[in-house]
């Protein structure tokens, strides 16, 4: 008994000691400026991932205030010289359990409002995984951990089971069997002159996330289906084809289902009879058929393609391994192959060359997600901020992308998997009415951002204005100008940040002790000297 | 009050020959519409040239006047307007071909070959490892040439009018389309100030007459010579008087700052360094005068000094222009009392900063008695109480703005993140030093030290962390001028440190 008595005695002791409390303070220090760092470097959420929200860091913070409230306990009773000593470390423990009180129970979001669109939901900082099953109609929300390391999971709701957990991550080009009957070709190709190089990648596979179109400042490329080859190098021949979309075949005008005829202005007008069905084309002016009005019919799946649409553009369209384009100095369609991986094939503009790298039918590229640090340039990050997530269902894995929606269908149950934030509803609603952003006279930069919102609490409407340094205050709860966002229509949005604070007194308390323990502390220094 | 202003402004304007000619001095106290402020065009045109050609005048001509020629498109007599910008970056120079030890470049050559600064600034900004520094420099390079396009094309230039009643601005190419070298264009723009003065106010005109008044000169000689006083002369009485007139004049610099802008003097990086070295030679000058001790008075001017020294020819890294705040700083009383209690604070630390370092040198290299040595810390740990305070005041200060104006009140956001920092080294020091578990002479040196972590939150949050880690390269103004003060304060505290302090005489 006397032993542990004097062992607790002597634990307090240190705690409450000086050179434990300098060794806490430095190790805090340096914390802190490891964390400032690798915001630097890495951005917010990593740094916040990473150290400020980490438990060691919670730790760290624990032991400070231990070390101030030991320290304190240790010079009990109280001495009167030692009064304002009391008071600052009281403040300091009272700010920390306010903050503690604001980290457990406060809630900090924002509230993204468009254009008199009435909301309620406040987004949250947590990442959550949302499974549902909508065939049976059951759901289920998974918190994800708040972590910057990938993590396996490993957890099981019915056929589903979550995997590994990739908080940052970039996705990256692999080459995956193409897994489904029919030929689908991909390829990727380098486009290079003296000053610029880029890598291309293009896939006809039905799951490709590429793009089949390029732009490399005035020159465009375009990617098709390999068959298509021979019909380009039909436009030697008709300047015109026909090309079905779905069965990737292709005929032209010498074919009996198509009658050419030119129009009163003197238009060339193409009439197709094709799976029986009427077309009738303009193709010198756009590949999709025109209805009775002349309006192009954009969902169709026949186009024609006129040689004379892409003869004054410089447009290379790719097959695969062969290319074709339209040679001003042989007035041509010329048709290149390559023959090898790795065969470079120079076309007529600016100097650039075009390689072969990868080419294959059966397989196709896919972006799949990899761990990654974030990437910052000029103060913003640009990469490596995706959270994904892996996920099997009944075999079958898929990725899961931050803000995405994967719908899967296996043994007839549909599944829709999505990885989004938490949320909450607000027992009122809120609308925007107006979003005002002052510049200043005669420039662009901004000199206030105002929000004009309508409340409606069930009962009745009040209107409110939110600025900077104006906040609402409704419910608990403090509505403030954000940010904003400008929709397609040109309108503009805006976003709130929510916030509930518990608690806001306690901490405010504590800086007001903190503020008059350093007074009457140097109060009493002060008379002590005099006397 | 008019009057007033318009009398110092007219004594002020040494004006010289009364000419025909439209570009004359007379055009200084036009009103013109940049940057979202209406400033006269005396201060404009002096920060144009002064962008340009990092001159404040072109030979004998006020900036005034060769903006008005750019503008007008013509010359004066005898006198060919051939500016001259700076070039610094090695690769740059040899981008354009020039000379190695040239330092400057005439602005039309630069204009001609805007196309290709503008294709090696794409290219060098497609690298995978861009060099950041040659990136901004051609960047600084283009925007001279923009802004200098704009004032030859007559673009930048804005006069007042009246349209329909209503107030416009309109640029010179608009308003004097073919007048270019007629007198009556001289008529019409004194016309449109009185018009903007008759229709708004004439309060931009203190701008003029803080831009002619070089109060900020005047009050680094005086600084500078109340420290000689104080060395050469045995009374006070003088050095006393220089450094009240040195106060006098920076405050009345700021009240006209504010008065201008109508916010208080704290918002950027120049007005940081004003106030916390004007907040620090105040602060020295009241504990000196209530402990009757010449050494903060001292410390107070040195600091002083080195602050107008900064604001002087720091030019790179403290912008002396008065521009729009941002919106979420909009708000004087939470501004004034956070800020100003943060500078106060960093002004209070650095005398600590100063005399520490004084004292670091005196150890090492001069004897000095234990006596001295007792005083000089106790000197030293008075700035530090006080920066403490005052600073654990900012904080707390800047929390609740954050909360009242963000909806937080710590965010470990970087500039906070620096600050409580620099609050737990100071902290760790006083803590050291109540216990006796730093001995004197060991204050002293990690006071010396502790100040790089002001400097880190004042400017190497804004300077080093800010701008990414990536892009440092040590080459822009402020992390240079960050690199050499950690590198002489480290080099001070090795030298003077490890040595150890001379034995000493009792």
């Amino acid at each position: 008994m006397e032993k542990i008595k004097s062992f607790l005695d002597k634990l307090v002791r240190t705690i409450g000691g000086m050179k434990f409390a300098v060794v806490i303070i430095t190790l805090f220090v340096i914390a802190m400026i490891a964390g400032t760092f690798i915001e630097s470097y890495y951005g917010t959420d990593f740094a916040g991932r990473v150290l400020y929200q980490s438990v060691p860091f919670m730790i760290l913070q624990g032991l400070l205030v231990t070390s101030i409230l030991f320290a304190t306990l240790l010079r009990l009773p109280p001495k009167e010289r030692l009064y304002g000593f009391y008071i600052i470390h009281i403040g300091l423990i009272v700010i920390f359990i306010g903050a503690l009180i604001t980290a457990v129970t406060g809630i900090d979001g924002h509230l993204t409002l468009a254009p008199n669109d009435p909301t309620r939901r406040v987004i949250l900082a947590d990442d959550i995984l949302i499974i549902k099953n909508e065939t049976t109609r059951k759901e289920a929300e998974i918190k994800l951990p708040n972590t910057y390391r990938p993590s396996f999971l490993n957890i099981k709701w019915r056929e589903v089971e979550v995997l590994d957990y990739l908080p940052f991550s970039k996705n990256i080009m692999e080459w995956a069997d193409a897994g489904r009957k029919g030929l689908f070709n991909s390829s990727s190709y380098q486009m290079f002159n003296d000053t610029v190089s880029q890598t291309l990648t293009f896939s006809r596979h039905p799951d490709g996330e590429t793009t089949n179109h390029q732009e490399l400042g005035p020159l465009s490329v375009e990617y098709l289906p390999e068959q298509l080859a021979e019909c380009f190098a039909g436009l030697n021949r008709h300047d015109i084809f026909f090309w079905d979309l779905n069965i990737t075949t292709c005929f032209n005008p010498s074919d009996k289902r198509v009658q050419i005829r030119e129009s009163k202005k003197g238009h060339r007008m193409a009439f197709v009879t094709y799976n029986d069905q009427p077309f009738v084309f303009l193709p010198d002016k756009s590949p999709f058929p025109v209805d009775k009005e002349l309006k192009p019919i954009r969902s169709s799946d026949l186009r024609a393609l006129s040689s004379k649409l892409f003869q004054t553009s410089p447009i290379i369209f790719l097959f695969g391994k062969q290319l074709t384009f339209f040679s001003k100095l042989s007035k041509q369609w010329e048709v290149h192959t390559f023959q090898h991986m790795g065969d470079e094939i120079s076309l007529p503009w600016m100097g650039f060359k075009i390689k072969l790298l990868n080419h294959s039918t059966d397989q196709f590229p896919t972006l799949t997600p990899i761990a990654s640090l974030p990437e910052k340039k000029g103060g913003e990050v640009i990469s490596g901020e995706q959270r994904a997530i892996k996920v099997r269902i009944a075999g079958i894995v898929i990725w899961v992308r931050g803000g995405q929606e994967e719908r899967v269908k296996i043994n007839d149950n549909f599944y829709s998997i999505s990885l989004s934030k938490k949320s909450l509803e607000l027992p009122f609603e809120l609308t925007l009415q107006q979003f005002k952003m002052d510049t200043n006279p005669g420039t662009k930069t901004p000199a206030s951002y105002e929000s004009f919102v309508n409340l409606f609490d069930g009962q009745s409407n009040s209107s409110h204005h939110i600025y900077m340094n104006n906040p609402l205050k409704y419910n608990r709860l403090t509505f403030y100008q954000s940010s904003y966002f400008q929709e397609n229509n040109g309108q503009y949005g805006s976003i709130l940040s929510v916030n509930f604070d518990p608690g806001r007194p306690i901490k405010y308390l504590g800086s007001l002790l903190l503020v008059i323990g350093c007074i009457i502390h140097y109060l009493i220094g002060l008379r002590r000297k005099s006397v | 009050m008019k009057i007033f202003i318009f009398c110092l402004i007219m004594i002020l304007t040494s004006s010289t020959a009364w000419s025909n000619d439209v570009c004359s001095e007379d055009l200084g106290p036009l009103p013109t519409l940049t940057g979202g402020r209406v400033k006269p065009l005396y201060v404009h045109a002096q920060e144009f040239l002064k962008f340009v050609t990092s001159k404040r005048s072109f030979g004998n001509m006020n900036a005034a006047i060769v903006y008005c020629y750019l503008s007008l498109g013509t010359s004066p007599q005898g006198q060919e307007l051939k500016l001259t910008s700076p070039i610094g970056h090695v690769k740059l120079k040899k981008f354009l071909s020039l000379d190695e030890n040239a330092n400057e470049i005439a602005t039309e050559t630069l204009v001609a070959a805007d196309a290709q600064l503008r294709q090696e600034y794409q290219s060098e900004s497609q690298r995978t490892e861009p060099d950041e520094s040659y990136k901004n420099e051609i960047g600084t390079t283009l925007s001279r040439i923009e802004l200098y396009k704009n004032v030859k094309d007559g673009t930048d230039w804005t006069i007042p009018t009246e349209v329909s009643g209503e107030l416009k601005w309109v640029s010179i190419k608009e308003f004097a389309p073919t007048l270019s070298q007629d007198p009556s264009l001289a008529v019409k723009l004194q016309e449109a100030k009185a018009l903007f003065i008759k229709k708004q106010t004439d309060h931009y005109l203190l701008e003029l007459l803080y831009a002619k008044a070089h109060l900020f000169s005047w009050a680094m000689l005086t600084t500078l010579l109340a420290m000689v006083a104080f060395v050469l002369l045995k009374r006070n009485l003088w050095g006393n008087i220089l450094t009240f007139l040195s106060i006098g004049l920076e405050l009345a610099a700021m009240t006209l700052r504010s008065m201008i802008s109508g916010r208080a003097p704290i918002t950027n990086m120049y007005e940081t360094v004003m106030f916390s070295g004007f907040g620090a030679l105040l602060l020295a000058t009241i504990v000196s005068l209530v402990k009757k001790e010449k050494i903060y008075m001292w410390g107070g001017l040195g600091y002083n000094f080195l602050c107008l020294f900064m604001m002087m020819f720091a030019n790179n890294m403290l912008d002396s222009s008065i521009a729009p705040l941002v919106p979420v700083l909009r708000d004087n009383f939470w501004l004034s009392t956070h800020v100003c209690s943060i500078m106060l604070s960093y002004g209070a630390l650095a005398l600590s900063w100063i005399l520490a370092n004084i004292m670091l040198v005196r150890m090492r290299f001069f004897t000095i008695s234990s006596q001295d040595v007792n005083y000089y810390t106790k000197v030293v740990h008075t700035c530090l109480k006080y920066g403490v305070v005052l600073l654990a005041a900012g904080i707390i200060l800047g929390g609740i703005w954050a909360d009242y104006s963000w909806g937080r009140f710590w965010g470990w956001d970087p500039k906070e993140t620096w600050s409580l920092i620099t609050l737990c080294v100071y902290m760790v020091i006083l803590h050291g030093r109540y216990t006796s578990w730093i001995s004197p002479s060991r204050f002293i040196l990690v006071t010396a030290g502790a100040f790089m972590s002001v400097m880190m939150a004042w400017f190497g949050v804004n300077y080093i962390l800010a701008s990414g880690l990536h892009s440092y390269g040590f080459s822009t103004g402020g992390a240079l001028f960050l690199g050499m003060f950690f590198a002489i304060q480290i080099s001070v505290m090795v030298i003077c440190g490890l040595g150890g302090p001379k034995k000493a005489i009792s």
